[in-house]
Order: structure tokens, then C-alpha cells, then sequence
């Protein structure tokens, strides 16, 4: 499968840079960390040709985005924000979709719609009106709009955004589901829409990127840093705030989580995760 | 397909929502009611019913350019625009599919509105064909093109601005598109700049206060075509620009193609509108319409226009004349010298809105000077008397907006100087009572050969001989006639009837018509020596007043050939006015001074002549007339006044019919004698209320 | 009626808030240049300036229907009165003080028009467009809707002279200083009308917003 080549992307708003040299090797599943105002939404835009690519180039094989027209049939996007027409059913509005996407012979058109109906499992709900689903039903079915067509690259943008947990699971499942045979960039600020769905990682902020690598690769930054420790409520307040990752309850005692290149008094090594990378990316960057 | 399927979402989304239908019925009833109305009674006039519904326009004008916000923000407001731009030419096909529905919205309705139309006025009698198919011209260009303009205003209004501050722009720009603007915006209207611009910038009916003008019919002029054109390629311009900023550099090739087509037309469409043209504008709260052009000119034209005497006559007229966007006019007019003396240079008559090109005499060019409506012509010899000489003369230009002459409609009668005309006057003139028009009937026979080439079918008072040709002689000059009218009477007694095609209804009374008409010639002929030729072969029943429709004097005008029969702008007009001694009153100047070619010294001396022999006739005739249309004379204030008010109330007592005639007859002999003067007409009164009525 | 915020409202309005100002300076403006035509000054008010009325009223609704607001604001604690008359009484009210300024303004600079029955009969008027507007918006939910069926309606009265369609007829189509005589019967049913609209909107209203709560 191709790599997304992305070199050296720039973009700024009037005085402001948003995204300063970005360079990166998307493949697989792929996940884009940040928090709000890192600059992600305006690097999927720039990859969903949205935006145009004014410094660097992007590249997936042979294919540059110096060339819009024939970037567009490689993607699938969903945005942050979805909704459809709300008069309009389920299976109205994505046939609408096919259509625009080129998908002109009609029984390749049924069979792609049934298929990725049966995907999303929205197949029982194809005749229900958009103003009567649920978030994740209406998240689903931007999920299967960016399916039709079989792209290459599916864009998805902040994807659990508004859903509760059932439903982020869920969610979570069908990108999993959606990924083989291409690739999928999920931009999010909530490290477990990533931790259980991608393959490779970056991390962003102001309109950089911090760490690129492969969920392993990722977590070995934080190999060895990550402690927990049992403690009472006035040792608590004893434990710098920089250090903490999380506080959990556990009865009347706390369970701390906390970053230490050195080791912690009774406090035990753990393995670490996602969001403990993250977060030692995000204090190193912003201290 | 992508288009296609747009435009089908659009019809899913629109059919899924109650308001559409809502909206449509009420539209649809609204304009149901409105036809109704001009379809029934007092208020029947095919024309007026969609003049009149510039209401209707001025609404529907508002929903669409509504529409067109809608159109933008329908993607927006469901954050599927970002989708639909990842897409290959996702938002083209989207925004293409949008506007071929609103596209074929907008035909349904002028179907729906047109059908309403046909289907309230076929049964009435409205049968003519070629009205209907101006009527469906007219909805598609001031109902469907306008509201189809306004979706498109509103959509770049809205790929403008975001947020709320799209309603008050929406109504502003609605409040100067439609064809209200100039009452919305009220005194400031009838400043001429402004003027101009908000008649230019109307996309809706361009005369929404004025009577419909039967005989010109709607205002369908190609300028209105392409002024909707121009505002099309100016849109279009303006979404192009609008895509370029937002693309920044990342444009097809093609797009460049676009938008040097749209800038090239909209240039030959600048250059086309700074042409001369003449368009029907009929707008009392504007500052050029037709009603004051001519006015506002005569009334301050000097009246020292001291022509010298002449006694000349035209006797052949070799007509060329082509109607397109001016009126080109090439003639070659032979002329007698009828005086005692060699003349060295000759004054005729011509409207001054026909420029003058050139003058030439076999070949020779002559210099002329033209000034006002007069033409002085240096010959290129003395002409002796009695000698003849020939003389070209072409000139193009524009007519009176009376008279008017363009490619939808030709009004130039015989007593309007469009042809030069021996009898050297203005085309009018400004007297106490208004802009009064002056008889230019030639006075002489002359024979006359048109070739034409214009708007047709043409109506006039000599042949058809060929194609575009036309030949035969007159003594009073050559009327052409062309507009909304037919001719009605095909298989009756050899006399051409024709009138607007809208007055249909009115044929029952043309028998009536012909027999009251044949009295009143006959009557007299034989009371004033006057002899007449028989019955026209040729009437034409037309609305030709809009100015002084008050003066009985401009409603007829007979010559020997044919007669011009002219109502004011009016609903349902019928051959015979309600009340039946106005008709005598309308007939009687026509009959005899005007028809003799007396000139118009004192309008108001020879109005009084008119009403008072009227009201004679119509008592000799037992025609019930309570002489409200003889002049009213209080206060009296002047001897002019004393001597109008004894001939009134003298004239207005039972009895004396046949002196009261016997005065008349006296008095048109003082007036073919060429005088209009009150001492004289003093006497004779004197002769007659004092001495006569004592015997 | 505290719970009321006008600066929100007005805010909330955007610059829809400043269209009928403008209008009314700019019949200020034509009032100042007055040459002696009344007809032009009746006519501005029976068709520009009363039937402006209603423009901050639908315009109130806006969020309400088209925002959204209407699935959030009836889980306030806050009445049906409060969502309907309450918040619309107060626009009435200023848009009546604009009137009787602009309309003493009339009374000076038109001879012979008294100012009495030119406030009753033009406040009345605006009442009526008003209350209409409220109706029509909560009826049809729709801002756009709303203001083309009344932009319709005065057009057609205007171009008609009030004639052609067959419905009541607002307008008393003054054209010259009048008394309390010419105008009292459209006065009071305009009145009386506005009062049924006002207190039918409301109903209607707090159908709506109950049946999309529950």
C-alpha cells in the first residue's frame, strides 16, 4: 500500500502560522493527536483538499495534490461536524452521496450502498428519515458517505465528537472494521479514540509535530517514566502537579499515576499507555 | 447524472416541507384571485390583469431571492459543504443541480401562472392567439426571469455574508429590484439620476402604476431581454470572482475561459445600452416618462418660431422606412411651388427627435438646418412657380414617446410630422389646457409609395401592393399603425375595423358605431358644406391619449381614407363611450375644422365651438345631453369669459333648435374664414341672442 | 417581565436590530425636505413605516426556529408568557416610542395634520403588522416566511389601492391631513385585531414550543 508523503507543509492564517514544516508518513490507521487549536483539523482539510496546499507538497504514489481533481476520488472524508439533509432517509441521502461520487451504474451503485450499509449496520435503518437517528446513527452515516466510492485514504475528524460511551465504542469498532486495505486518518483530542484504533501516531501542537511512530514506537518515549502509587488524600497534595498523568479513587485512597525519569518511593513501575505519551509530549512541549 | 440528482434532492427536500406547499397554494390562489379580478365586470382588461400583478412579482420576488440565501446555506446549515468539496466537482454539480431545480421551479410557475391566465380569459372571449403568446412572454420575462435574478442575487448575497445581516440586506436589495422601487423609495425617486437608475435597475413590470397601453401591448422590448441578460453575465462574473478569491491560484484553466466570455459580453452589452432606443416608460414617479417628455419640451420651446410663408405642396412621397432600433427614414418628396413667387429654399415639418442626415437633390447634396420641428432646406436652383423639384431627405432617430415607433409598436399617424410636411407647425403645442397636438394632414393630394420594414402586421390608409410595399394617394397623409391590434371585421361591409386584440369583446357594437358615425358625417356635410368621401375604408380604434385626455378635440381624427378613433388608457373600452353625447362631442372638431386642416390659433375658441355645436346636434337629435361637457364659466373674468358664458347659457335654453344651428353654421364660416377671434364671434352672439332671439 | 434582557435580545438580533432604524432616519430625513406632497408622507407611513412593525418581532424568533433555541429554551423555568407576549411587548413598545416621536415630526412639518388621530390610526396600524408578525411567526416557524406573506400583503395594497384581493383592507389609503373621523373605524378594528393576533400568536406559540418539548 502507498505512503501518504506529506513534506514540509505550511499554512498560515493572515500574520499567523497554524501549521509550521509539517512532514509526515502516513500509513495504515493512523491517528493525529493534539489538543484543540493544535492545528489538526487544518492539516485534514489541506489532505482532503479542502484548503489548498500553499508551501510543501503531499504525495500518495504517484498521485500530488499539486492536482486536486485527481486527489478528490482517492478520499473519503468526514468531517467534525455531520449532519444531512434531515427530510431526507438514510438510504436517500447516501444514493445522493454515490452519485456525486461517481458511482453512475446503477448496480454497482445498489450493491456498494447495501454493502456499506451492512457495514456501518445501518442496513435496518435505510428508510428512516436523518431527523429521527441517533448521533452515532448520523456519525455512522457519515462514516459510510466517506466509504462510498472505495477510497484509498478515509479522513475522519475528531470522530467520537458528541457520542456517548456505547456509542464511541461502537464507533471505535467500525474504523477498526473499515481499515484494512486502506488508509485512515483519524484526527482526535481524546487519546482512546486512538489508543484502540491505530497503528501509527502523531502527536501535534501549535501547528507542529511533536513525535511521529508506531503506537510501539510511541510508547517506548514513555518506557520506564510511568509510576503509580497508593496514597492518601494529604499525600496527594504532596505530589508536584507536573507529575501527575491521573488520579483515580480507590475507597478513601487515591491511586496516582505519574511521569518520573527517576524512580518514586513506593510507587511501582506500570506500563505505559497512549495518553501517558501524550501527555509527556504535550508538558515537554509546553514547559 | 450528478446535476440531475442534485436537482432531485432538491425536489425531496422542498416536497418533504409543508411551507412549499403552503407557499405554492397561497401564491397560486393569490394569483387566481388577482386574475379573477381583471377577468370579471367593471375591471375586465386582459393587460391590466398582468400589469397589474407586479404585486404578485413584487413578492414572489422577495421568496425567491429567500430561496437564494437558501440555496448557499442549505449545505452550510447541515455542515455538508465541507463533504460535498472533498468530492470530484462535488459542489459544482451540487450548486449546477440547485439552480436547474430553482430553474424549473420557475418555469412551473410561469406555466401554473400562465395557464390561471389563458384559463380565466379564453372563455371571456379573449381569443387572439398572438396575445396569448406575448402574455406567456411577459410572465417569463417579468415573473420567471425576475424571480430566477433574485435567487441568484440572493445566493451571491449570501456566499457574501454570513449570519443575520442577510434579512435587512435581502429586503433592501428587494426593495430596489422590484417593481415598487420607486415608491419605496419615495421622493427621491423622482430625482432624474436616480430615476433613471432605479428604472434601469427594475426587473419587474417597468410601468407598474400606468394604465396597460392596449395598442403597444406589453413592454417587450429586447433592451428589457437584455438588460436581464446583462444583470445574468454580471452575476455570473460575480460568482466567478467570488470562486477565484476563495480557490486562491488553484483554478482550471477553463474557469479563465468563463470569465473573458462573461467580460466580453458584458462589455457589448455596456456599449448596447448607451445606445439610443425607444422604451415604453409609462412611471409618474419618474422623471422620463413618456407623459412628460414632450411636455417639458414644448413648454419651453419659444413660440417666436416665425416661419416664412409658404404656399408649397408635397405631391409625391417615395417612403423608405425601416423600425428597428431607431427609425430610419429615407424619402424622396416631389414639391410644387404653389406661390406667385420663385422659391429659393423651402421649411417643412419633422418631429426634432428625427435627426436629419442628409438632403440631396438629384445628387447633389443641399445644405439644410434643422431646429426643433422645423427643416430648412436651401434648394440647389430658384423653383419657380409652379415647378416641381425632387428632393431626398434621410433622417433617423427617435419618435415622441406619443408617437411612439419601435420594434413592438409604430404609432404615426397622419397628423404627426414623421414624414416631412408642408403644413409648418410644431408637432405640438403647449397652450392653458396641456400639450395640445397639431394637425399635420398634408392639404393636397399626393401619391405614396412605403416600403417598410419593421414590426408587423402594419395597418395603414393606402395599398399593399408587394412584399413590404405599399402604394396609393392621400390628401391627408399616410398613417401607419402596428402594435397589438387586429382587424376585427373581416366579413362585413368592406370597411377595415381594427382595434386592440384585448377589446374583442366590443365587436356587438361596431354596427352601432358605423350607423351613429354615418349620421353625424351626414348631418354635417350637409350643415357645414362639407364634403366627405363616404364611410372610411379604414378605422382604427386604439388608445392614443395620454396626456389632455380631457380634450374632446384629440380623440378623433378623420381624414378622407381613414379614421382614427382614440380612447384614453382604459379598462374594457368600448366602441360607443356610456354616455352617448359624448360621443358626438368627440367627433364634431374631427368632422369639420380639423378635417378642413384649420389651424389651431385658439384652442379654447374653437373648443368652444366643438361643445357647443355637439350639444346642438344631440338636442336636434334627441340625444339626452345635460350639457356637463360645455365649458363651465364661473368665475366669469375676462369679456372672453362674458361672451362664453352668454353662448352657454343661451345655447343650454329649450327651444331655437334651428336658429341655435343656423349661429353654428354662421360661426364655422367665421372659422374656415380664418378667424378665431373673440370680437368677431362677439357680434355674431350679439346678432343672435339679442337681435334673432327677439324676432 | 425582569427576566426579559433587551441588550441580549438585541444582540441576539444582529444587525437585523438596525433596519427599522435606519428606515426611520431615513423618514426623518424625508421629513426634513418636506416640499408640501402629503401623499408621499401618508404613503411612507401606511406602507414602509407600519408595516415595519413586525420586522423585530419575527426577527425575535429567529433563534428560536432556525437557531435551534426551541429545543433548549422550553426546559428553562421559564413561562409560556415569557417566551411569547412578554418578549414581544417590549419591542411593541419601543418601536411605538420611535412612532411618536417620528410621528409629532409629521404633525410639525405637514399643515393641518393633527397629531391625535395620525398617532391612533398609524399606531394602531403598526399594532396590527406587529401582532401579525408575531401570529405568522409562530405559526409558520420561518423568519422568511413570515416576512414575504406580509411584504406581499402591503405591496399588494399599495399597488392595488387596496381593491383587488379579497381580504380585510388595513390601509385607510390616506393621502391628506385627516381627523379622527376619516380613520376611527380602521383605528379600532385594527385594534381589536391586534389584540386577537397578539393573544392568538401566543396561543399558538405555546402549542409549538409545548409539543416540541414533550
Amino acid at each position: 500500500m502507498s505512503v501518504l508523503e506529506i513534506r514540509n507543509v505550511k499554512k498560515r492564517y493572515k500574520n499567523k502560522v497554524v501549521l509550521n514544516n509539517i512532514s509526515l508518513n502516513i500509513k495504515g490507521t493512523y491517528g493525529l493527536l493534539g489538543p484543540n487549536g493544535a492545528g489538526k483539523t487544518t492539516l485534514m482539510k489541506i489532505i482532503a483538499t479542502l484548503l489548498p496546499l500553499e508551501e510543501g507538497t503531499i504525495t500518495f504514489g504517484d498521485i500530488s495534490w499539486e492536482n486536486d481533481q485527481r486527489v478528490k476520488p482517492l478520499i473519503g472524508y468526514l468531517p467534525q461536524y455531520f449532519s444531512a439533509y434531515k427530510t431526507m432517509k438514510v438510504y436517500e441521502v447516501l444514493h445522493h452521496f454515490a452519485i456525486l461520487k461517481g458511482i453512475t451504474n446503477k448496480e454497482r451503485r445498489i450493491s456498494e450502498l447495501d454493502a456499506v450499509l451492512e457495514n456501518v449496520n445501518l442496513y435496518e435503518q435505510r428508510n428512516e428519515k436523518i431527523k429521527y437517528l441517533s448521533g452515532g446513527m448520523i456519525r455512522r452515516v457519515g462514516i459510510a458517505q466517506a466509504l462510498l466510492g472505495n477510497p484509498k485514504i478515509v479522513i475522519v475528524d475528531e470522530p467520537t465528537a458528541g457520542l456517548d460511551i456505547q456509542e464511541r465504542v461502537r464507533f471505535r469498532n467500525l474504523l477498526r472494521k473499515i481499515s484494512a486495505n486502506r488508509t485512515i486518518i483519524i484526527s482526535s483530542h481524546i487519546v482512546e479514540d486512538l489508543e484502540t484504533t491505530c497503528d501509527y501516531v502523531a502527536m501535534m501542537n501549535k501547528g507542529t509535530i511533536l513525535l511521529e511512530g508506531s503506537r510501539q514506537e510511541v510508547l517506548q518515549i514513555v518506557d520506564g517514566l510511568v509510576w503509580e502509587k497508593d496514597v492518601n488524600s494529604r499525600d496527594l497534595e504532596q505530589i508536584p502537579e507536573s507529575q501527575i498523568i491521573s488520579v483515580k479513587e480507590a475507597g478513601d485512597r487515591y491511586i496516582v499515576r505519574m511521569l518520573s525519569q527517576e524512580s518514586i518511593k513506593e510507587a511501582k513501575r506500570v506500563h505505559p499507555t497512549l495518553e501517558d505519551a501524550y501527555l509527556y509530549m504535550m508538558k515537554g512541549d509546553n514547559h | 447524472m450528478k446535476v440531475f440528482n442534485s436537482m432531485n434532492v432538491m425536489w425531496i427536500l422542498f416536497r418533504r416541507n409543508p411551507l412549499f406547499w403552503i407557499l405554492l397554494v397561497c401564491f397560486l390562489t393569490y394569483v387566481y384571485y388577482g386574475f379573477h379580478f381583471y377577468s370579471t365586470g367593471y375591471n375586465f382588461s386582459p393587460g391590466e390583469a398582468l400589469v397589474r400583478m407586479s404585486f404578485a412579482v413584487q413578492g414572489g420576488m422577495l421568496a425567491f431571492l429567500f430561496f437564494g440565501v437558501l440555496l448557499i446555506r442549505l449545505e452550510e446549515n447541515n455542515h455538508l459543504h465541507d463533504i460535498f468539496s472533498s468530492i470530484p466537482k462535488g459542489n459544482f454539480s451540487k450548486f449546477i443541480g440547485k439552480l436547474l431545480f430553482f430553474f424549473i421551479l420557475v418555469l412551473l410557475i410561469c406555466l401554473f401562472v400562465f395557464s390561471i391566465y389563458v384559463f380565466l380569459f379564453l372563455p371571456k372571449g379573449i381569443s387572439f392567439l398572438p396575445f396569448y403568446y406575448d402574455a406567456f412572454l411577459y410572465i417569463v420575462l417579468y415573473w420567471g426571469i425576475s424571480f430566477f435574478l433574485s435567487m441568484l442575487i440572493g445566493a451571491l448575497l449570501a456566499s457574501w455574508f454570513k449570519g443575520k445581516i442577510i434579512y435587512p440586506l435581502i429586503l433592501f436589495v428587494w426593495a430596489l429590484i422590484g417593481p415598487a422601487n420607486s415608491y419605496f423609495f419615495g421622493t427621491a425617486a423622482s430625482k432624474p439620476v436616480f430615476s433613471d437608475f432605479l428604472a434601469w435597475i427594475n426587473l419587474g413590470e417597468p410601468n407598474p402604476y400606468a394604465l396597460f397601453n392596449d395598442l403597444y401591448g406589453f413592454e417587450l422590448s429586447l433592451y428589457h431581454w437584455m438588460k436581464r441578460l446583462f444583470m445574468l453575465l454580471c452575476i455570473s462574473f460575480l460568482f466567478l470572482f467570488t470562486h477565484f478569491l476563495r480557490k486562491r491560484g488553484n483554478i482550471e484553466k477553463r474557469f479563465y475561459m468563463y470569465v473573458a466570455v462573461c467580460i466580453g459580453s458584458i462589455g457589448a452589452l455596456i456599449y448596447y445600452f448607451t445606445l439610443d432606443r425607444q422604451i415604453y416608460i409609462s412611471n409618474s414617479l419618474l422623471a422620463g416618462t413618456r407623459e412628460r417628455v414632450d411636455e417639458t419640451y414644448y413648454r419651453a420651446l419659444s413660440h417666436e418660431n416665425s416661419v416664412p410663408h409658404q404656399v408649397i405642396a408635397i405631391t409625391k412621397y417615395d417612403v423608405h422606412m425601416k423600425i428597428k432600433r431607431l427609425v430610419e427614414i429615407d424619402t424622396a418628396i416631389t414639391i410644387v411651388n404653389n406661390q406667385k413667387q420663385p422659391l429659393d429654399n423651402i421649411s417643412l415639418s419633422l418631429y426634432h427627435g428625427f435627426k436629419v442626415i442628409d438632403v440631396s437633390s438629384s445628387h447633389k447634396k443641399l445644405s439644410f438646418q434643422q431646429k426643433n420641428d422645423l427643416l430648412n432646406i436651401q434648394l440647389p436652383s430658384e423653383l419657380p412657380p409652379k415647378q416641381s423639384c425632387q428632393l431626398s431627405i434621410s433622417y433617423k432617430g427617435l419618435s415622441s414617446p406619443l408617437f411612439f415607433a419601435n420594434s413592438r409598436a409604430v404609432y404615426l399617424p397622419y397628423y404627426f410630422p414623421w414624414l416631412p410636411s408642408s403644413n409648418v407647425e410644431p408637432a405640438f403645442q403647449y397652450t392653458k389646457i396641456g400639450l395640445i397636438r397639431n394637425n399635420h394632414q398634408w392639404g393636397n393630394d399626393a401619391e405614396i409609395t412605403l416600403t417598410y420594414d419593421g414590426p408587423t402586421p402594419l395597418y395603414t390608409n393606402i395599398k399593399k401592393v408587394g412584399s413590404k410595399k405599399w402604394h396609393g394617394r392621400s390628401s391627408f397623409g399616410l398613417s401607419v399603425v402596428v402594435g397589438k391590434i387586429a382587424e376585427m371585421n373581416r366579413k362585413n361591409d368592406g370597411t377595415q375595423f381594427v382595434q386592440p386584440m384585448t377589446w374583442e369583446k366590443n365587436m356587438y357594437q361596431y354596427p352601432e358605431f358605423k350607423e351613429r358615425t354615418s349620421h353625424i358625417m351626414e348631418t354635417i356635410s350637409r350643415n357645414f358644406h362639407i364634403p366627405y368621401e363616404g364611410f372610411p375604408k379604414l378605422v382604427v380604434f386604439v388608445p392614443i391619449l395620454s396626456i389632455n385626455d380631457f380634450a374632446v378635440e384629440e380623440y378623433i381624427w378623420f381624414a378622407s381614407d381613414h379614421l382614427i378613433y382614440g380612447t384614453s388608457l382604459q379598462y374594457q373600452a368600448t366602441i360607443l363611450p356610456q354616455d352617448e353625447a359624448n360621443y358626438t362631442y368627440m367627433l364634431v372638431p374631427a368632422l369639420t375644422w380639423k378635417y378642413k386642416g384649420i389651424p389651431i390659433k385658439d384652442m379654447e375658441y374653437l373648443h368652444l365651438f366643438d361643445s357647443v355645436y355637439a350639444y346642438v346636434y344631440n338636442q336636434q337629435h334627441g340625444i339626452p345631453d345635460d350639457g356637463s361637457f360645455l365649458p363651465r364659466m364661473n368665475p366669469i373674468k375676462s369679456e372672453k369669459d362674458q361672451i362664453k358664458s352668454s353662448i352657454v347659457q343661451w345655447i343650454k335654453k329649450e327651444g331655437n333648435v334651428e336658429m341655435k344651428n343656423r349661429f353654428c353654421q354662421e360661426w364655422f364660416q367665421l372659422i374656415e374664414s380664418g378667424s378665431q377671434d373673440w370680437n368677431e364671434l362677439k357680434k355674431l352672439v350679439e346678432q343672435y341672442i339679442v337681435i334673432k332671439e327677439d324676432l | 417581565m425582569k427576566k426579559i434582557n433587551l441588550v441580549f435580545e438585541i444582540k441576539s438580533m444582529g444587525w437585523s436590530f438596525f433596519l427599522p432604524l435606519i428606515v426611520f432616519l431615513l423618514f426623518i430625513y424625508q421629513l426634513a425636505t418636506y416640499q408640501g406632497f402629503s401623499l408621499y408622507i401618508y404613503n411612507t407611513l401606511e406602507f414602509l413605516i407600519a408595516p415595519l412593525a413586525c420586522w423585530w418581532i419575527i426577527h425575535l424568533y429567529d433563534e428560536y426556529f432556525e437557531g435551534g433555541l426551541h429545543e433548549l429554551l422550553p426546559s428553562y423555568p421559564l413561562s409560556r408568557w415569557y417566551h411569547g407576549i412578554s418578549r414581544v411587548l417590549p419591542f411593541i413598545l419601543m418601536y411605538l416610542l420611535l412612532l411618536v416621536g417620528s410621528l409629532w415630526m409629521v404633525h410639525s412639518v405637514v399643515e393641518n395634520q393633527d397629531y391625535a388621530p395620525l398617532l391612533v390610526y398609524v399606531g394602531t396600524l403598526s399594532l396590527l403588522f406587529a401582532t401579525v408578525g408575531f401570529l405568522l411567526v409562530a405559526i409558520f416557524r420561518n423568519v422568511m416566511v413570515s416576512i414575504v406573506m406580509i411584504a406581499t400583503y402591503v405591496v399588494t395594497e399599495y399597488l392595488t389601492n387596496g381593491e383587488v384581493m379579497p381580504w380585510y383592507h388595513a390601509m385607510a389609503f390616506v393621502s391628506s391631513p385627516f381627523s379622527f373621523r376619516d380613520v376611527m373605524s380602521k383605528a379600532i378594528v385594527n385594534g381589536v385585531l391586534s389584540g386577537f393576533f397578539l393573544l392568538l400568536g401566543q396561543t399558538v406559540l405555546s402549542m409549538v414550543l409545548t409539543k416540541r418539548y414533550t
